[in-house]
């Protein structure tokens, strides 16, 4: 079997570097192989964002001098490795592409000077051939004349695509994706995730998809972990998360999403909020708002291995009672 | 012709909660309404030719992509902007000669709840006052009258009495947007207009916003204008559907059926562009394609020609009117009354 890629092991993430410090993250770890597209979905303030910014380095000073754990980048620790070396990781190996493009480009310089900066990172020669091809490969009509433009004058679905053109640039193995399509339309977000799939099997890149949407990661994703305050609770093949969701809360969010295929009487819910930053519950941390909850919930619970590669972390699996695979 | 006092009086109460109300005559309408800003280089339609009306009991949907004129109707209804062309009605009396005791009614009976509840809340108010200050205002309530209509309303969105002496900022965006929805409940309005209001939220908080909203329609029969871009939720929300393309009705019908059996193409677009959680769903025929044209310059013709995936020569050169079919209307030189051709 190949190695991962990406392996993450017990990372924690708290606010400073005292150990009683409310943690973002607490004790995560996941593997990426080659090629693969991970999902991670949660709702906001489960942690996919700094957990995707941490494979980086890329959280704030207090966040990185509360962070632990282990993330091997191909074996090699990213976490202690030196700035010199993680310079050259940084986009050349492992690329990022974020919710808000208007937030990512420099709205006074044209998108060629921004293009090429990275292209020339990569090693690139003809620098103008260069830029035209990597607009083309994102589907932007006459490159050539979009070299000279400024963010400000194209839509939001194109500013997108330039700056997955900017990712690309240096050929990563790994493209994290923060919530790329929030901002989208629905109809620009089809055609983006169509894009970023055709692009994928072309760089053969792995990716990080982090998003709230369980309609984004049935699209896209190969696998999917779903978060809850901080903590991974459920991973799996993402055909086989959606058919048998086996942890109460991913159950009970798949179940509340509304369709356009059939609508019910009421939606079922949640009940309650999720857990705000250092108020993390003890044991398993959505015990508050789960049906199935008993005394036990109160303590860690166990990680269960349901079928390879799909693993729980809960006393109170949903296995669904007249299913045979 | 109904007096404005007799207009007070038909506003449902929870004492009194008209269920399943008869769908009578329309609380808000618009005709052919338009509305035209002047730029540089010409005039931009945002909105021609909408033809709506909410009646008692039931739930509009608007749908449509960031552009489309939803919040410019949702301006118009509000009379937060005049139209340029055709008018909106309430009760049957153009809003801009709505004066004195009848522009009050209107205002009561109309009241809006927007996407978000950061910014829809005065951040200095306790919620008393925020949800107070529609009651105080209309001058016809004790103040003992006005506490116990804050705590029956923070009641009927599922928070408790002890909210109203908090600032929002003590509070989650789900918690908000309750307080907001409690706000617009609190002058026993006939109509919400609601403007996107789970889009900000979290998927868990979202199902819970929008069951609370299912309830006030169903318990007091209250009617509901809901503007978003997500079909589902629309499903979920509304009887009925119209769906509106750079500032134009292209298609309108019954919500079940639009979510199952478009007649435009661009609805099927915007229902392919739907995305199922399930990653098994078949792969969609009408995949959506190009991006919004600049309402500026608008395509001659049809304007959604320019992506439409069956435009003829026909569709470039005139500009479709809506039709009237069994299913409901549609604007497509396609689609005939016995269905696609």
């Amino acid at each position: 079997m190949t190695d991962p890629l990406l392996s993450i092991r017990g990372l924690t993430v708290r606010v400073g570097k005292r150990s009683d410090a409310p943690s973002i993250l607490d004790e995560v770890s996941l593997d990426l192989m080659p090629g693969e597209t991970l999902g991670l979905v949660g709702e906001s303030g489960s942690g996919k964002s700094t957990l995707g910014m941490s494979v980086l380095r890329l959280t704030s000073p207090t966040l990185t001098a509360g962070t632990s754990g282990r993330i091997a980048w191909k074996g090699q620790d990213i976490l202690t490795m030196p700035n010199r070396k993680l310079r050259h990781i940084r986009g050349e190996e492992i690329s990022m592409i974020l919710q808000d493009p208007m937030a990512s480009l420099n709205p006074v310089q044209s998108i060629g000077t921004q293009l090429k900066e990275a292209l020339r990172r990569g090693g690139k020669r003809n620098l103008s051939a260069a830029a035209e091809a990597a607009l083309a490969e994102v589907n932007i009509p006459s490159p050539a004349e979009r070299l000279r433009a400024f963010p400000h004058q194209m839509s939001g679905g194109m500013r997108q695509r330039i700056v997955s053109a900017i990712g690309l640039a240096q050929d990563p193995e790994l493209l994290i994706c923060d919530e790329p399509t929030t901002a989208l339309d629905a109809t620009i977000q089809y055609q983006f995730l169509e894009l970023l799939k055709a692009l994928r099997a072309a760089h053969h890149m792995a990716m990080l998809f982090i998003t709230h949407d369980f309609g984004v990661v049935a699209r896209i994703c190969d696998r999917v972990a779903v978060m809850y305050a901080g903590r991974i609770v459920e991973t799996g093949p993402v055909a086989e998360i959606f058919s048998r969701p086996a942890h109460p809360y991913t159950k009970a969010l798949l179940a509340s999403v509304p369709s356009t295929s059939h609508a019910p009487h009421r939606l079922p819910v949640i009940e309650g909020a999720p857990p705000a930053v250092g108020h993390r519950p003890q044991g398993c941390p959505f015990h508050p708002r789960c049906a199935a909850a008993s005394a036990h919930c109160r303590h860690a619970p166990p990680r269960t291995e349901l079928r390879p590669g799909h693993t729980l972390n809960c006393w109170h699996p949903q296995e669904h009672p007249h299913e045979i695979a | 012709m109904k007096s404005p006092d007799r207009a007070l009086r038909v506003v449902p109460s929870p004492e009194t909660p008209p269920r399943a109300a008869p769908a009578g005559p329309a609380i808000l309408e618009t005709r052919r309404l338009g509305r035209a800003f002047k730029v540089r280089g010409g005039l931009l339609h945002a909105l021609s030719e909408v033809t709506l009306a909410c009646t008692p009991g039931t739930s509009l949907g608007i749908v449509g992509e960031s552009g489309c004129g939803k919040t410019t109707l949702n301006r118009l209804l509000l009379a937060l902007d005049q139209p340029t062309s055709g008018a909106v009605m309430f009760k049957g009396k153009d809003l801009s000669d709505l004066r004195g005791a009848e522009r009050r009614a209107y205002r009561r009976a109309v009241q809006p709840v927007f996407q978000n509840p950061y910014s829809s809340l005065s951040p200095r108010m306790k919620v008393r006052r925020i949800i107070a200050e529609p009651l105080s205002a209309s001058g016809e309530m004790t103040r003992s009258e006005v506490d116990a209509r804050v705590i029956e309303v923070l009641e009927q969105v599922g928070l408790s009495a002890d909210v109203a002496n908090r600032l929002p900022s003590e509070f989650s965006g789900g918690q908000r947007q309750r307080i907001a929805i409690a706000r617009a409940l609190a002058s026993r309005p006939e109509l919400l207009l609601l403007d996107e209001p789970v889009s900000s939220q979290d998927i868990s908080i979202q199902a819970q916003i929008l069951n609370i909203l299912k309830d006030l329609q169903e318990d007091y029969g209250l009617a509901t204008l809901f503007v978003s871009h997500d079909l589902a939720t629309v499903r979920f929300m509304c009887d009925e559907v119209v769906v509106i393309y750079l500032g134009q009705v292209v298609e309108r019908g019954p919500a079940a059926r639009i979510c199952t059996r478009p007649d435009h193409p661009y609805t099927a677009a915007l229902l392919a562009a739907a995305l199922p959680a399930d990653p098994a769903a078949p792969p969609t025929a009408t995949p959506p394609m190009g991006e919004l044209p600049s309402p500026l310059n608008p395509p001659s013709g049809c304007a959604y020609h320019t992506r439409c995936p069956f435009a003829q020569e026909v569709c470039k050169r005139d500009r479709p009117t809506l039709k009237e079919t069994p299913r409901g209307q549609v604007a497509c030189h396609r689609v005939t009354a016995e269905g696609w051709t």
